[in-house]
């Protein structure tokens, strides 16, 4: 079973007086344990594309299954406890909540949880996600005490913290410099290792060749679609307040 | 979604933001203290009110005799003999919710003293009248049960008489001649000034009534007896009481009228019950407005907060919030605001009431059932004006409330 089986998707916007196809019939198959970067100009479809998969938009036409599972007859709520459980989100803003705490924004989705969940496991859990990530000894700082690449990595935890299916990551490395970039690439590397889904939008070619595959958008189909053999591991040096926790 | 955690969740953001929140629940402080302080003042002002209504007799009921009827000629209300001074004590000793009796033989007689005259009420009572019609005395005493048993020869004068008579001097020890009947003058009434008619109520003589029945009038004719309930709240009951007891002493038969009738003054506590109730719902109507206004505050600061937090609500929506959380939680932050106001406004009000109360001299009652009316109505604006800002952002789309700046 696949997590992720797109069959000729279709999505338009009405910009105006002009449709705009974003999706324009795309079909597309990601494995287990397969690390996808997607990567396009703006308006080539891919942020569309993410937010399909991602469930957070609904196609116009053509079949989505998340892991065998068709999305498209799901209503909203639905669709939240899919987001909630098989999807983790990774943004290029972080989107942490402010005066929040490392481990209260990690423990979010689990406040969201629909099944039972003790409080007490609820936050081993969460502590448990920010040591994936290098950062238990900071998980009583809020997002302003944190620098950018360490609050990209509360954001990983975050998005590991319910065992999803597949992490979606939007533009994650767009407002790093190009060494924590280094790190956050790593961190997705050492994830996808251990066995982890996970699919990377990004419009930087030197970002792409981290993943195993890469994807090319362009006017809302799929130009290329290539995996790559010698990928580049992204350098861990950086990271070392991470080994060391 | 529990409600626990939504509940923290609240209060974490209203805490985040303290002064706001503080200002927005103002509204709803002073809406809620105004009620509880004017209710407070407001009862307790009508409870001295309705002490002092008692305080002028309105536990008063008057038995009147029923009106004659002397061959198909009916007379007067009150026309008729069928009352007695028996009547007075039967009543007095068998109706267990009456405090007083006392018979009234009210006469209109020219009455000397000395070398002045002047024409008067006399009217003939028992000891008990004072206490009935909260009559004081300003000078000696009112006669005792024993001159009214021996029917004594004693009168005590209303203000107006002393003038008339005495030249406003000290009359007790005097003798004045009523119907050519000596009495001794005992007292004088304390002034009690014109009545609701423009009556001047000092303008009379009192003597024991059997003095008055015997000596001054026919021996029958009882104008009325007056009879006091032991509370407010009996009259209702003594007043059947005295019937029964009336009705078994003039030996009425089933199915015949009474021979008397029983007058109440219950048009005084109605109109105090009445202006209560006017009171009741201008404050009713002040709680309304305020906390309107209040609950529009609320719903003006819910929009903003939702506003500035669209990305917080699309990134909760993105990590698995249904829609029915996010209403929840914005709902419950609404109430939340509320009730914080609206306790706040309680413990406020209370300490205004009282402080209030002291300064002006007023009585203070705290109703717990204004305060749980007050802590309901708060919830309720809280669940109305919360209840649209809370619908927008959990209608919001999560993917443009990602994207909002």
């Amino acid at each position: 079973m696949k997590p992720i089986e797109l069959e000729s998707i279709c999505k338009t916007f009405h910009l105006g007086d002009t449709l705009v196809k974003a999706l324009d019939k795309v079909d597309l198959c990601i494995d287990r344990g397969e690390f996808v970067a997607i990567i396009g100009a703006s308006g080539s479809g891919k942020s569309t594309l993410m937010n399909v998969v991602g469930c957070l938009d609904r196609a116009d036409s053509g079949q989505y299954r998340l892991e065998g599972q068709s999305v498209r007859d799901m209503d909203r709520r639905q669709l939240a406890d899919i987001r909630n459980q098989r999807i983790g989100f990774v943004f290029q803003g972080f989107n942490l909540l402010a005066r929040t705490t490392a481990l209260e924004n990690v423990m979010l989705p689990l406040l969201y949880y629909r099944g039972s969940l003790p409080a007490g496991k609820a936050r081993q859990r969460a502590v448990e996600a920010l040591q994936r990530v290098g950062l238990a000894d900071r998980m009583h700082h809020e997002p302003n005490q944190l620098s950018g690449g360490q609050q990209q990595r509360v954001a990983i935890a975050r998005a590991l913290v319910n065992d999803p299916a597949i992490i979606l990551a939007d533009e994650p490395t767009g407002n790093l410099d190009s060494r924590t970039t280094l790190d956050v690439l790593a961190l997705f590397q050492e994830l996808n290792d251990s066995g982890i889904t996970i699919v990377l939008v990004t419009h930087e070619a030197d970002v792409a060749e981290h993943a195993r595959r890469v994807i090319e958008m362009q006017d809302g189909c799929i130009r290329r679609d290539l995996l790559i053999a010698n990928r580049r591991r992204a350098e861990v040096t950086a990271l070392a307040g991470r080994r060391s926790s | 979604m529990k409600w626990q955690k939504l509940i923290v969740v609240a209060l974490r953001s209203i805490a985040r933001n303290r002064l706001r929140s503080l200002l927005t629940m103002l509204g709803i402080i002073i809406g809620v203290a105004s009620v509880i302080a004017l209710v407070a003042l407001g009862e307790g002002s009508q409870a001295d009110i309705t002490a002092e209504i008692d305080s002028m007799g309105t536990n008063l009921i008057i038995v009147v005799p029923a009106s004659a009827d002397r061959g198909g000629v009916r007379g007067s209300a009150g026309s008729s003999t069928s009352l007695s001074l028996d009547d007075a004590e039967t009543i007095k000793k068998e109706v267990p919710t009456v405090a007083n009796v006392s018979a009234e033989i009210r006469l209109s007689e020219q009455v000397v003293a000395g070398n002045s005259n002047w024409n008067t009420s006399v009217r003939g009572v028992s000891e008990t009248f004072p206490a009935i019609r909260n009559y004081q005395m300003v000078q000696g005493a009112f006669f005792s049960e024993r001159d009214v048993k021996a029917k004594a020869k004693v009168a005590v004068l209303g203000q107006t008489v002393v003038d008339e008579l005495f030249g406003g001097q000290n009359p007790v020890g005097r003798r004045i001649r009523i119907r050519n009947v000596p009495f001794q003058v005992i007292g004088v009434l304390g002034e009690k000034g014109q009545n609701g008619m423009g009556d001047d109520q000092d303008d009379v003589i009192m003597v024991p009534a059997p003095t008055a029945l015997y000596r001054l009038s026919d021996g029958k004719t009882v104008r009325g007896i007056l009879v006091s309930a032991a509370t407010p709240g009996q009259i209702a009951e003594a007043k059947a009481q005295v019937t029964t007891v009336l009705r078994k002493a003039h030996r009425l038969r089933d199915g015949q009228e009474n021979d008397f009738s029983l007058r109440d003054q219950s048009e005084i506590s109605n109109m105090a019950s009445q202006v209560t109730g006017t009171l009741t719902l201008l404050l009713s109507a002040i709680a309304g407005v305020s906390l309107m206004v209040g609950g529009i505050g609320v719903m003006n600061i819910m929009l903003v907060s939702v506003t500035e937090r669209t990305r917080e609500i699309g990134i909760r929506l993105a990590i698995g919030a249904r829609s029915g959380d996010i209403l929840l939680q914005f709902l419950i932050e609404a109430v939340i605001l509320c009730l914080c106001g609206g306790l706040i406004g309680i413990v406020t009000g209370l300490g205004t009431a009282f402080t209030l109360g002291q300064v002006m001299g007023s009585g203070v009652v705290v109703n717990p059932s204004v305060i749980l009316l007050s802590v309901g109505f708060t919830l309720a604006v809280g669940v109305f004006f919360g209840f649209y800002p809370a619908r927008k952002a959990a209608n919001l789309n999560p993917i443009e409330a990602l994207r909002y700046e």
